[in-house]
């Protein structure tokens, strides 16, 4: 049997361990604070444009498991906000324990405070990762799905510095790349103004620091957008952003509120004292990051090069996932990569050809577009993601974007790929 | 065969987090614990406490400066050329030295401040500390000759190199091996132990130094002390024995390099060995300013990078 040890316990990591599980692989996930899922307690906004065709290949391709799941804490449905159509907002204090019991059920091992201190190599493999209390896990592959944010000496240097935000760096201790351990390449995001790395770009509000009326009209709608006074618009802050799907300008003159269980406010931060001049938001605080008055995470700072499997070219056996494989933004993307990474690593572990996604499937085409950036040396150049800014657009323009089950089915169909996630290897 | 190399991965900085932190070496951007105040361009450190380039951020330049104090002293050579030292200090300092790997500098109050000699706290008794010094140089022998006042500049914290690893060991069996004046790191390392209820066996040479110092002090704390002559062949046959039937799960060996070299040769070799030993040795480096610029005790057993073992701790 083929052992995969996944290091990250985000979306992509857990469906990297889904997926290589479900390939017939014994998997460890580890994790190095006391829950999964990462930024994805925070995120809650699924299915939005492009990212339901995503969705909708990934439930084709036989990774249905966490959309299935998703299905039954989902808030709202089909909820519309600017420059997005049919969102989906999952309830993200319900996400974690949901998750968690799916991954169990599955077999896969959880293993949380689990932090990767170091590794063991031989050559060009990876024989182990060895954790902060000096225990050894071999694997015959690893999977690094560490993400990009953090730690804190990033969010100092490149943004406004530790907002305290989920990942909670200071107290399970900051994250380790296990590409950057075995001695691979990482870049990082260039911006426009030649500053490295995005800022999250939303921040959760304690619902009931906010107005009643407003409380009743979030949880009714789903969506709120209310208007900023003129004195409060500041559209220079949307160039910080990670998600550029939200950088428009109807996110600069507005407030824009989505009901996930917690109230999602989509600015990176909002200075609290600016906040509380709106009427509804006298008494406003912050419940994620805890300083989101000041700034929020910074992330795509430690990608990885890596093929179209998601394989890092100079390590035999260690494959990327998530944010760690590119500048792909979001839960689905996350999902999406994490899935074939997963199924990716038991092919390799059993010698079989990787699984390359078709561009004729959304999933491959963003997929190719950060290989092709990486292959014409422009690492970092822009951010992709199914539900916004260029990619949507492609995606639109290749007839890649669809909201129908059947015809995604059968594109998935054609390229031979049906349930090909949910068919063991071993 | 020289000693294993420790990985990089493993370094950390005895005073990181500590109010000695951010020192002079992230000032001049050598810090060993973070890499941005040692001139990489992205933070991947490997330190969960407070970030250090936050905390330098916000130090606004202002360094913390470790302790002098001009003490009175009672001196007795206890061994032809090996002098014994008790200081009286106040509660701030005895906090600090009561620490695992706690060492001090010293020299005689007249003495130029490069004449300090490092020395470990060899015990703690109520405002009582002892030292111990043994006469093998220049700096030694002006310390032995020493009367009226010294001059002390502390606290500093690595004499032993994972210090971590002693913090972290409950409930288990600890072997404790010494030759020389390396002995002196044993007492405060076995309190700590102690306190996390494991059992300690002890193995002591007086080695160069020609006197065992400490048996008292650690009988009296509970840990079982077996005396030898000398460490070849008594001690080693000794401490080979008692790896096979104590299966320790962390082993300090507070001597030489020999010693050292010698005692983890043998845990390698073990036949059938399924246990983890941790392995924590002296650090036995030339050390003149214990704040990592001075650069005599630099070691470049990490690699490329020479690091100062006066700052480091990590796993063997």
């Amino acid at each position: 049997m083929v052992k995969v040890v996944v290091v990250g316990g985000g979306w992509s990591g857990c469906a990297a361990a889904l997926s290589a599980r479900q390939a017939g692989a014994e998997v460890v996930l580890l994790e190095r604070t006391d829950m999964l899922l990462g930024a994805g307690l925070v995120g809650g906004i699924m299915l939005n444009n492009g990212r339901l065709t995503a969705a909708l290949e990934t439930i084709a391709l036989g990774g249905a498991a966490i959309f299935g799941a998703l299905e039954t804490i989902y808030r709202h449905r089909h909820v519309d906000f600017p420059g997005h159509k049919h969102a989906s907002l999952y309830d993200v204090n319900k996400v974690e324990p949901l998750i968690r019991h799916l991954l169990n059920q599955q077999g896969v091992i959880i293993r949380f405070h689990s932090r990767m201190a170091g590794i063991k190599q031989a050559k060009d493999q990876i024989v182990a990762v060895i954790l902060e209390n000096g225990e050894t896990i071999g694997a015959d592959i690893f999977i690094d799905a560490t993400g990009t944010s953090g730690p804190p000496g990033n969010c100092w240097r490149y943004g406004q510095g530790c907002a305290l935000c989920v990942q909670r760096c200071p107290a399970f201790g900051p994250r380790t790349s296990l590409v950057k351990l075995a001695g691979s390449r990482e870049y990082a995001l260039l911006k426009e103004d030649g500053t490295y790395g995005a800022m999250s770009g939303s921040c959760k509000l304690v619902p009931e620091s906010l107005s009643s009326q407003i409380q009743e009209e979030l949880k009714r709608k789903g969506v709120l957008v209310i208007p900023l006074p003129p004195e409060l618009v500041r559209p220079q802050k949307l160039k910080l952003k990670v998600c550029q799907q939200y950088a428009r300008a109807d996110f600069a003159t507005n407030i824009v509120l989505l009901d996930t269980g917690s109230v999602k406010l989509m600015a990176p931060f909002f200075p609290l004292d600016a906040l509380r001049r709106v009427p509804g938001f006298e008494q406003a605080r912050f419940a994620d990051p805890l300083a989101g008055g000041q700034g929020n995470s910074m992330r795509l700072l430690a990608m990885a090069y890596r093929d179209s499997s998601l394989k890092v070219p100079e390590i035999a056996n260690l494959l990327v996932a998530g944010e760690k494989q590119g500048p792909a933004v979001g839960h689905t993307e996350a999902m999406v990569t994490g899935f074939l990474a997963g199924h990716n690593a038991v092919r390799y572990g059993l010698g079989i050809k990787p699984l390359i996604l078709p561009p004729t499937l959304a999933s491959g085409a963003l997929i190719a577009a950060i290989s092709n950036d990486l292959d014409h040396n422009q690492p970092g150049s822009r951010s992709y993601t199914f539900s916004g800014a260029g990619f949507f657009q492609t995606m639109i323009e290749k007839n890649l974007y669809s909201i129908d089950q059947q015809e995604i089915g059968e594109r998935v169909a054609a390229a031979d790929l049906t349930d090909i996630y949910a068919r063991p290897l071993c | 065969m020289d000693m294993e190399k420790p990985p990089r991965w493993s370094i950390r900085c005895v005073d990181a987090g500590s109010e000695y932190c951010p020192c002079h070496l992230a000032e001049s951007g050598n810090c060993i614990a973070c890499s941005l105040l040692s001139g990489a361009e992205f933070c991947h450190c490997s330190w969960s406490g407070s970030c250090i380039y936050l905390n330098y951020y916000f130090s606004q330049g202002v360094i913390a400066e470790r302790s002098e104090e001009i003490v009175a002293f009672e001196k007795n050579e206890i061994a032809p050329g090996l002098i014994e030292i008790y200081i009286n200090l106040g509660l701030r300092w005895l906090q600090c030295l009561s620490q695992i790997g706690a060492f001090l500098f010293i020299r005689p109050k007249e003495a130029p401040n490069y004449a300090a000699v490092p020395v470990s706290v060899a015990n703690v008794n109520g405002s009582r500390i002892r030292l111990v010094v043994q006469s093998t140089g220049p700096k030694t022998r002006l310390l032995s000759k020493a009367k009226g006042k010294i001059a002390i500049r502390g606290p500093y914290y690595s004499s032993l190199s994972d210090s971590y690893a002693i913090k972290r060991t409950r409930n288990s069996k600890i072997l404790l091996v010494a030759g020389g004046v390396g002995q002196s790191a044993l007492v405060l390392a076995a309190k700590a132990l102690l306190r996390q209820e494991n059992q300690l066996w002890a193995c002591l040479a007086p080695g160069s130094a020609g006197l065992i110092y400490v048996s008292q002090d650690l009988e009296a704390l509970g840990v079982t002390v077996e005396k030898v002559p000398s460490m070849r062949p008594y001690g080693i046959t000794m401490i080979k024995d008692w790896l096979v039937q104590l299966q320790p799960s962390l082993i300090i060996v507070a001597g030489p390099e020999g010693l050292q070299t010698a005692v983890q040769e043998m845990i390698d070799n073990l036949d059938n060995k399924g246990y983890q030993t941790k392995f924590v040795r002296t650090q036995n480096a030339v050390m003149c300013c214990g704040d990592g610029l001075c650069g005599s005790c630099l070691s470049n057993e990490f690699g490329q990078e020479r690091i100062p073992l006066c700052k480091a701790q990590y796993c063997l």
